[in-house]
């Protein structure tokens, strides 16, 4: 058990270094270029180690096309974001800022379709996070004079 | 606030929002195929999708570029896909295990969120220095907690 704590915690590290790694690049090439060269690495990345393992055959379906382009596609503009942002504002404030838009969202998509203990828990959670960005919003030693 | 920041911030935000509909996909995409080989496709439809962008937007104006003038440009800078695609084989390995997903979703995000603060505040990854203060780590609870009352939530 502790040994998968720590390799969640640690894929948290992953998630930000590339984040970060990503953006520095940004600033040298330009955000779009920048995300091209993610996905580009990340693919071939994930092509060395997961075909030679996998031997499962891939079987196109009916409701594949649609889903297959649109994640990869907001995918670039989701790094290429994130690569203007992050120089800026320190990677700190974009995670934070990046996860509360994600929490944020996802609990609007998610109180489509749930009840009430559900909501009304998620609705503290929301709260929580909103007070935070009020509170970085507010305060003035967070603001970057530059 | 200045403008400027408003902007960063609203931006921010929106990213975040981008990430929850890219997972919504990307999960029906995984459900479809598998995890690892869902995000395989979606890098490799980025990748084409990237280039063709920076294709179409290769004229000065449109690609927004800032040099840095006092850094170089380090070849490890070109590897930050690396971590990325890491990312899911991680995942693949916690969400599976006795975690779950709702705390393996959670430590991702402290990871995240004690890393960034230790970027920030040690300068790594050549970032530009900005020192912990108490209320980055106020803001960083709040958050936190915030989180953990949504991600448990969904299992009621």
């Amino acid at each position: 058990m502790f040994l998968f704590i720590l390799i969640a915690l640690l894929n948290g590290i992953m998630i930000t270094s590339a984040r970060i790694i990503n953006a520095q690049l940004g600033e040298h090439v330009g955000i779009f270029k920048a995300s091209f060269w993610n996905h580009l690495v990340g693919f071939l990345f994930l092509a060395l180690i997961i075909l030679p393992i996998s031997s499962s055959s891939f079987t196109v379906e009916k409701s594949l096309p649609l889903v297959l382009y649109i994640g990869g596609i907001i995918g670039v503009f989701f790094v290429a974001i994130n690569n203007y942002v992050l120089p800026k504002i320190g990677s700190s404030k974009t995670v934070i800022l990046v996860v509360s838009g994600q929490m944020l969202s996802a609990v609007i998509i998610d109180s489509i379709h749930s009840n009430l203990s559900k909501t009304l828990l998620q609705f503290f959670g929301v709260s929580f996070i909103i007070y935070a960005i009020y509170k970085t919003h507010t305060s003035k030693k967070n603001i970057d004079k530059k | 606030m200045p403008k400027s920041q408003f902007i960063y911030w609203s931006l921010s935000l929106f990213a975040g929002v981008l990430l929850t509909i890219m997972i919504k996909f990307n999960s029906q995409l995984a459900h479809l195929t598998s995890p690892s080989l869902a995000s395989l496709i979606a890098h490799g439809i980025g990748a084409l999708f990237a280039l063709s962008l920076v294709i179409v937007l290769s004229t000065k104006t449109s690609n927004i570029r800032i040099e840095k003038i006092n850094s170089k440009k380090r070849f490890w800078y070109f590897l930050g896909g690396i971590p990325g695609a890491f990312t899911v084989l991680l995942s693949a390995i916690t969400v599976n295990s006795d975690l779950g997903l709702s705390a393996s979703l959670t430590l991702m995000l402290l990871g995240q969120m004690i890393f960034s603060l230790a970027c920030d505040h040690f300068g790594w990854f050549h970032l530009a220095i900005k020192k912990i203060t108490k209320s980055d780590i106020n803001n960083v609870s709040i958050v936190f907690i915030g989180c953990i009352l949504i991600i448990f939530s969904r299992q009621l």
